[in-house]
Order: C-alpha cells, then structure tokens, then sequence
C-alpha cells in the first residue's frame, strides 16, 4: 500500500511539476508570475481536443497544433498586452494576466461548452507492474517529458548564449539592456516558450483528469505550490517540488478520517514549514535582495 | 316604496358583491382577467447556463403548449417570466424580488439551483409566494414542511437511503465503501446514506471524502481497496466518478460501483469501459425512449417551439414541472386564488404525466417523488433495474 500510495503520488506529482515548468520559465525573465497559465494550458488543449474530435486529425497534428497555438497565445499576450501596460508595476501586470485567462475561459465556453470532455491518452495499453505496484504508461511518459525538459532548460540557461541572455534580463532590465540584449524580443520568446510548455502539459495532463473550463487552473494551483516548494526559480527544482507534493498529498491518507477535510491545508502547511526553514525553497537560488 | 327600498338595498349588495370580489381579484398577484403571471429564477449565462437555458425551454413548450391549444388557463394565458441570475445568490435575491414586487408574480415555478434558492426561500416564505418544481435535490426544499412550497424531485434522503438500502439489501454487500465530495451535495448524501447502514446494522469499511477541487483521486481509491470494500457508493459528481473509475480500473480494483442521479450514459465518454456494471439512480423516462407516447409528446412539442433544441433530462423536468404547475391551476378552479391552488397541490395522489414516478402531496408532506427508478450502465447505455421505494423497506 505504502510503495502504491508513493508510486501513484509520483504521478499525480509529474504532472504538477510539467504544469510548473512553463510558469517558471516565464517568471525567470520577466517577473510575472502568469496568472491566466492555467486559462493559457486549458485553451491551447481545447484546440487539440478540436482537431482531434471535430476535424478527426491524427494526434501528432492535435499535438502540435497545441504547441503552436501555446507559442502564439505566448507571442499575443507579450506583444498584445503586456506591451502595452510596460510602465505598469509588476504587480498590475499579474492582475492583467488574470484579465487574460478570464476573457480565454470566456471565449472557451462560447466556443467548446462547458460540460467536461475526455482526452485520449498519449500511449494506451494495460499499466505495467513493477514488483506489487501499477503505473500506467502515459505516467512514465509524463514523468520522462516533465524530467526532460526540465534537464532542457536548465541546460540552456546555464550553458546558451539565450539563457545567458535571458537570466541577464531577469537579473537586470537596464544594464542587459545596455550590453546590447533585445530585452523586449527575450520577453516575447519568455512568454511564447512559457505558454508553449503550458500547451505540452496541457495535452499531457488531459488524459489524466479530464478537459473542461476549470480542471487546468485547478491543476495549476498545485503547479504553483509545487514551484514554490522546489524554488520559484529553479526547474530542477519544480520536479522536485511537484513529486514532493504528489507525494505528500497521497500520505495524507495516513490522517485521521475526521481531519480529511483538512488535507489539502495540511499540505500548503508543510510548504510554509519548508520555507520557514529554507525560504528560497528546495532548489531555489539563496534569496537576495535587489538594491 | 317598499320595493324601491328592497331594489336599493339589493343594488347596495350587488354593489358591495362585486367590489369584494375585484378586491379579491386584485388580493391574488400576478392573476388578471385574461393572464396569471408565473416567475422563475433561472441561469441562463456563465457556466451554469447548459443546464439553465434547457429548463428554461422545458417549462415555457409546455405553458406555449397550454396557451397554443386551450387559450391558456380558463380563459387566462400564462406569461411565464424566467430571469436570469447567473447562478450568483446576490443576483438571485434581486431577480426574484423584482418577480414578487414589481412583476407581482403569483407564484415561483421552475427555479433553478440549491444555493440561489436558499437565498430566496425565507423571503418567499414569508411573503406567502407558492413555490412548485425547484431543481435541487437539497432537503431543505420540502422538509420541514413549509405551507407555499412544493417539490418533484426526489432530495438527497430518498437519493441516500435508496443507494443504502439497495446496497445492502438487494446486492447483499457485506464490505460498504463511500466515497463524497466535501460540499453540501456530498456531505448532506453521505450523512443518509451512513444513517441509513447504520439502520441495518452496517458499518462502511472506509468513508473517504475529497475537495471539489480534487483532480488526483490514486489516494482514495487505494484506501477503499485496502479496506476491501466490495460495493463503493459514490456521492459527487461525473468527472469525479469518472476519475475514480479509471484509477480503481488502473489498479485492478472491481467493486460494485453506486452513483446518485448525477451519474447518466455520460460516464462512458470519460471513464470508457470502466463505467460498465454501475448501478445509478433516476427519476424520470429518458426522452429518447422508443414506443413512450409522453416522452414522444415531449420531444416533439420541444421540437415545435425549440427547433433544434436536443431533449434532455434538464428540459425533461422543468416541462414536468409545468404540467403540475398547470394541473393544480386547472383544479383551483376560474376564481383563482394562492390558496386555493396551494390546497389543489395538496390534494395530488399519485400524479404523473407517463415519465416520472407517482408523486403525492398532503398539507403535511409536500415532497415528491420518493420511488427512484435504478439503473444499470451496460453496454454504453442504461439498463432499468427496478423501481424503488425507500419508505416501503
């Protein structure tokens, strides 16, 4: 039951941490935190579930036409939007991302309804057993894709020219600005790579617990608690983040009966525990302050 | 002299007569000569607007249908007014007070939700409004008994205690399961449910609960498999019912599966073939039932005023809800008053239209239906099992 319980916890943390990746990324360089993501992640799913049931398309062109849809929806609200609030504090910025996804969701019910709607998995067939524990597949896939770009990223900020140029960006605006770095072009890409991953996740969470209106902010939630618990910064760190709280949500059963009710505060208590004693989070960079 | 005198005092009483009676007339709200003016409550935009918009249409086919074919009601047409709340309490309150006094509506029918009823059910009650066929299983609609209010679908204790008494008493489950949503809907059916396998001397091996918000559902299903539950009767919603089907399904786990009336055909699209083999409880004909001439009569007076519009348990219901609700104005007779049609509702004794189970009201009881109809998903479709009463266990 124990190994079972971790197992399954690992799954359901694969996904938060996926969901986490593309929010982080976009927080990295620019300092929003994207409160329409999960508005973001569920509309870029809706248009593969489209090409999928209404036009009857093969997956992979459902797939990528997800992502392409993410990338896009990333490109219209650095340049649409955010562009045009660039003086607005940051703070502002985080309530306009919430305009954002809410005016998504509105456009998503118009279009595709709002009754819940399945989404096929990625790869089918029966779960495998690993000693006297079941995992089904698409979860590998999940957890190998969530690992992987995760090890991606990380990759490319420490070791490319465009990460070097886009931590430049988040550490400093001005003197990026300065070293001849396009800091508008780097926020864009931010933004579409950001959005991009959301619509990856997207397609790879929906098989899990369904596609509707709300499933996607509900997953982001976790998603954010996963980030902070790993370092809101680090992606590394929102793997860990994630599987610790998958984790940790499916031990709580070990709770008394007559404090269920109490289990998802239980977990958001053991997050504020962890930053009491680390506050940069797992895997977090040391918290600085910036004069 | 004498007869001149006599002549006066009787066109003194006719005088008298007839002013009573336009006092009378003018004491009912919402009824004129030639209209009785019903109000309704009902979402129809933002996300509740699916279910809102069919009830909507449901109710108005069948008072079109009244006013097309009989000119209404004793020569009065029904003019029935659903506003829309958007399922927001704050709204609800404000839409229905414009109903009741500016619309001066003579009654509330159709309205749709627990939570934008409750708003409104003191007010309703204290300004003496008739209530009929609100959509919500919650107790409170018509238990306690209030004199104005009525209901037709059966509440979360004739939902609980049928899931419990079946369980128990017809697939003989020794090992019982709960597994609820932690809102109203699920903890107010988990309390009837456990009372009512307390009643039979049964103790659930495992009660799980989990947050609306939940979308990771490994944890409880491992719990209730642990405890070797071999009947799980599920309180919540479809996707939840749906998520939990397919985990248990992923880890190989087979119990007997019990939903309430949430659970419909739909569960196939999400959970495939996991969903085969649950039993779910209903109340009314599937409208696309072959050879059923009221379901057919629904579908095609739908049809007449809707075009286009599919038939659905939602439109199903608030169409019933009109056929009461213009049954008991015909039996209230031409001198239309609240009360009087308030004690022709209390006079029903198994009522039914040919699609719901029999309903019967009395000054003291004015729940509806307390028979659900069982269902067995198979096939991809649902299978009738049998009508069952929990009063008669």
């Amino acid at each position: 039951m124990l190994a079972q319980l971790i197992l399954s916890g690992l799954a359901s943390g694969s996904l938060y941490a996926m969901m986490a990746i593309g929010l982080i990324l976009v927080y990295k360089t620019t300092h929003i935190l994207n409160f329409g993501y999960g508005d973001m992640t569920m509309f870029s799913t809706f248009i593969a579930y489209m090409l999928l049931t209404w036009y009857k398309l093969p997956f992979a062109v459902a797939f990528f036409g997800a992502i392409a849809c993410g990338l896009l929806l990333g490109v219209i609200v650095d340049r649409g939007f955010l562009k045009l609030a660039k003086d607005a504090p940051v703070t502002s910025l985080f309530i306009a991302t919430l305009g954002i996804g809410m005016i998504l969701e509105a456009v998503a019910g118009w279009i595709w309804g709002y009754d819940t709607k399945p989404f096929p998995y990625v790869i089918k067939g029966p779960p495998l057993f690993l000693g006297g524990v079941v995992i089904r597949r698409h979860d590998l896939l999940v957890f190998g894709v969530a690992g992987a770009i995760a090890l991606l990223l990380f990759a490319m900020f420490k070791f490319t020219d465009l990460g070097i140029a886009m931590r430049a960006t988040a550490q400093n605006r001005q003197a990026a600005r300065l070293m001849g770095i396009d800091v508008g072009k780097i926020a864009t890409l931010s933004w579409a790579l950001g959005v991009g991953l959301g619509a990856l996740a997207g397609v790879l969470i929906a098989p899990i617990v369904f596609l509707d209106l709300s499933r996607m902010i509900l997953v982001m939630i976790k998603a954010v608690a996963a980030a902070v618990l790993g370092g809101f910064t680090s992606l590394p760190g929102a793997i860990v983040g994630g599987l610790l709280l998958g984790v940790m949500e499916n031990l709580t059963i070990y709770m008394p009966a007559a404090l269920a009710p109490l289990k998802t505060t239980f977990v958001f208590l053991l997050i504020i525990i962890v930053l009491a004693i680390r506050p940069q989070g797992l895997l977090g960079e040391p918290v600085g302050r910036r004069v | 002299m004498k007869g001149r005198f006599f002549r006066f005092v009787l066109f003194g009483l006719f005088a008298l007569a007839l002013a009573g009676l336009s006092i009378a007339q003018e004491e009912t709200p919402g009824v004129t000569a030639d209209t009785i003016k019903l109000g309704s409550f009902i979402a129809q935009s933002g996300p509740v607007a699916p279910i809102g918009i069919p009830v909507v249409h449901g109710a108005q086919t069948w008072y079109n249908f009244i006013n097309d074919q009989w000119g209404g009601i004793y020569g009065r047409k029904i003019e029935f007014i659903a506003l829309d709340d958007g399922f927001n309490p704050a709204n609800t309150v404000a839409v229905v007070k414009k109903l009741v006094e500016e619309e001066k509506v003579f009654a509330i029918v159709n309205p749709l939700g627990t939570i934008t009823y409750q708003a409104v059910f003191d007010y309703l009650r204290e300004q003496g409004v008739p209530v009929v066929s609100p959509h919500g299983n919650a107790v409170f609609m018509c238990q306690p008994t209030v004199h104005t209010a009525f209901s037709i679908q059966p509440n979360n204790i004739a939902f609980g205690r049928t899931l419990a008494q079946y369980a128990v008493l017809r697939l003989m489950a020794k090992k019982i399961g709960i597994a609820y949503v932690q809102d109203a809907f699920g903890t107010e059916l988990n309390y009837y449910v456990s009372d009512e396998l307390q009643k039979r001397g049964v103790t659930p091996v495992a009660t799980v609960s989990y947050p609306g918000t939940e979308t990771s559902f490994s944890s409880y299903v491992l719990q209730l498999q642990q405890a070797g539950a071999e009947a799980v009767i599920l309180l919540g919603y479809l996707a939840d019912a749906a998520a939990i089907l397919r985990e248990a399904e992923t880890l190989g786990y087979k119990p007997k599966w019990l939903g309430t009336n949430t659970i419909t055909p739909v569960l196939y699209q999400l959970a495939g073939e996991a969903a085969e083999g649950l039993i779910a409880e209903g109340f009314a004909t599937d409208p696309s039932t072959p050879y059923h001439p009221e379901a057919y009569l629904f579908t095609m007076l739908l049809n007449r005023y809707f075009p286009g519009e599919v038939p659905s348990g939602y439109s199903e219901i608030a169409y019933i809800g009109a056929q009461m609700v213009t049954d008991a104005l015909v039996q209230a007779g031409p001198d239309l008053t609240r009360e009087k049609f308030i004690a022709a509702l209390e006079t029903f004794k198994d009522w039914e239209h040919g699609l719901t189970p029999p309903i019967s009201f009395s000054p003291e009881d004015h729940c509806g239906i307390e028979a659900l109809w069982l269902f067995e998903l198979r096939g991809g479709g649902a299978a009738f099992l049998e009508e069952w009463d929990w009063t008669q266990h």
